[in-house]
């Protein structure tokens, strides 16, 4: 039936066996890129303001960068004009919470612009911010890739990575200098290292059982040319300026693009690639007339041995 | 207190789809939406080879992830155990039908009817447009037991205070009833019987119980 509902790819059901969410597609991925990327790099210019660097370039890019990831989601909701009923749910929702946050950043950060003081300030509604945007993946029960705990430290330290990327990328055109000071360098050296040890547990707990086999699939093919192009490569970048120093130039942008596209990737995967939802399961098969029951059904998933 | 809840014995169900065709019937529900289906599941390998039929839907969880993670407070549990959306308020966010993990939410977001463009008489009698863009699932008919609460009636035991998926079941594999209710039809059958929930493990608390070892 699936032809017939091409508009609607929400009314359709695959079977038994978990199938890949169609509720949420780029346009989601959107504000979780838009809003990891922007508070990341808000996060760090507000860092900088202790030590006497200002940008107002930065700031701007980073306020820019939650509000199209926001205005991304914006997109996809049904019933657009009813918006602001997202700021009902705070008892509850991480999505409330993150629009509340939004709220307070966008003015700090606007007031920011005006004096400079409050930049200094910034970095906590924005790293609320990204914890809204992380534990609003953890909390989809639906979704195993996105519940698990490890996608806390993974959202947040991809974050930084996307922060620092894009604030080398920008730093040409921010600084004086024409380069980033070299504690930025260091940070995304080490958020790097961090997300590179994030996802080998995230990912093995995903393919040990964690996940439907069809999304750990997906995360399994992904895994190697994210490791390598999203993580390593940047890292041997960095080295290879930090040993050449003419090159550095043009290697700490190239750094900072990769593993600033390395992360978008990841989420883009994560959120409409590798997000196959439960699925359905029974622990035990019926007795029927004078049989005997028989075992449970979980399709879709790894076959794992109880204790 | 009343805690409305349903059971399903899977060894009754024959799978014959009855009680989806009376849930449309009675929800008006477009193509593609299922409130109440019957998964048709074939277990094991020949020569050992199972088949069994299992009602899903909306589970009307004790801790519902479907109202944790709404934004606007437009998905509530009420007091007797069941789970409502307020069409009014959602704003079609699509965030509770990632959170359900029982597949049980849809968002249509243009009208659809069962013959294309061309709704029928019914179809068109009982359009309502506050459904288009917002999530939408099973409510256990809380309109039927609510109405026929207010008549006097008991939920579970007379038809028209009954869910209509309950009502329509050829088998009677499916049975509602007040949990909380010692004596009631679902207490009772629990009581009698070997049961299991769905997805138990991911501390949803839901309350559809699927009977597995009867006493028959």
């Amino acid at each position: 039936m699936s032809e017939d509902f091409e508009g609607q790819p929400q009314m359709r059901h695959l079977g038994l066996s978990p199938w890949l969410q169609t509720a949420w597609d780029l346009r989601a991925a959107g504000n979780f890129i838009g809003g990891g990327t922007g508070t990341g790099l808000l996060i760090l210019v507000s860092a900088g303001a202790y030590y006497g660097i200002q940008s107002k370039l930065l700031l701007v890019a980073g306020l820019a960068l939650v509000g199209l990831g926001l205005f991304s989601v914006f997109l996809e909701i049904g019933r657009p004009l009813r918006a602001m009923n997202v700021l009902f749910g705070g008892k509850r929702s991480w999505m409330t919470r993150e629009a509340i946050t939004a709220g307070i950043l966008f003015p700090l950060g606007a007031a920011a612009l005006v004096f400079p003081e409050l930049v200094k300030i910034v970095w906590a509604p924005a790293a609320g911010y990204l914890y809204c945007q992380a534990r609003i993946l953890e909390a989809t029960k639906g979704i195993p890739t996105w519940r698990s705990p490890l996608i806390l430290p993974l959202i947040l330290v991809t974050g930084l990575v996307e922060g620092a990327g894009a604030l080398l990328l920008l730093a040409p055109l921010a600084f004086e200098t024409g380069a980033a000071p070299e504690w930025v360098g260091g940070v995304l050296m080490a958020a790097l290292a961090g997300r590179i040890f994030v996802w080998m547990f995230y990912r093995r707990k995903m393919v040990d059982g964690g996940a439907p086999v069809a999304a750990a699939a997906v995360l399994i093919a992904f895994s190697g040319p994210f490791t390598l192009g999203g993580n390593v490569m940047p890292i041997v970048m960095m080295i290879g300026a930090g040993l050449q120093p003419d090159i550095a130039v043009a290697a700490l942008p190239a750094a900072g693009l990769a593993a600033m596209i390395g992360g978008w990737a990841m989420k883009i995967t994560i959120v409409t690639k590798a997000a196959h939802n439960q699925g359905f399961s029974i622990e035990h098969a019926p007795a029927r007339g004078s049989g005997e029951p028989g075992p449970g059904f979980k399709p879709g998933w790894r076959k794992t041995k109880k204790d | 207190m009343t805690k409305w809840a349903m059971t399903a014995d899977l060894g009754r169900c024959v799978g014959c789809q009855t009680c989806t065709t009376a849930c449309r019937h009675a929800n008006n529900t477009p193509p593609g939406v299922q409130y109440r289906k019957v998964l048709d599941m074939e277990i094991g390998e020949f020569p050992d080879v199972r088949r069994v039929f299992v009602p899903v839907g909306c589970m009307h969880c004790d801790e519902p992830p479907c109202r944790d993670v709404c934004p606007t407070t437009a998905t509530t549990k009420r007091a007797d155990g069941m789970v409502m959306i307020d069409y009014d308020i959602c704003i079609g966010c699509g965030y509770c039908i990632l959170a359900c993990p029982y597949q049980a939410r849809y968002k249509v977001t243009k009208p659809t009817f069962a013959f294309k463009d061309q709704a029928t008489a019914n179809e068109t009698k009982r359009y309502d447009e506050r459904l288009l863009g917002v999530a939408q699932k099973c409510t256990f008919c809380v309109d039927r037991v609510d109405s026929g609460l207010a008549q006097g009636l008991k939920p579970g035991i007379d038809p028209e205070a009954t869910p209509a998926c309950v009502n329509a079941c050829l088998a009677k594999a499916l049975t509602f009833g007040d949990l909380d209710d010692p004596d009631s039809n679902v207490s009772t059958l629990l009581n009698k019987n070997k049961s299991f929930r769905m997805h138990e493990e991911l501390g949803t608390g839901p309350n559809i119980h699927y009977l597995w070892e009867t006493e028959e």
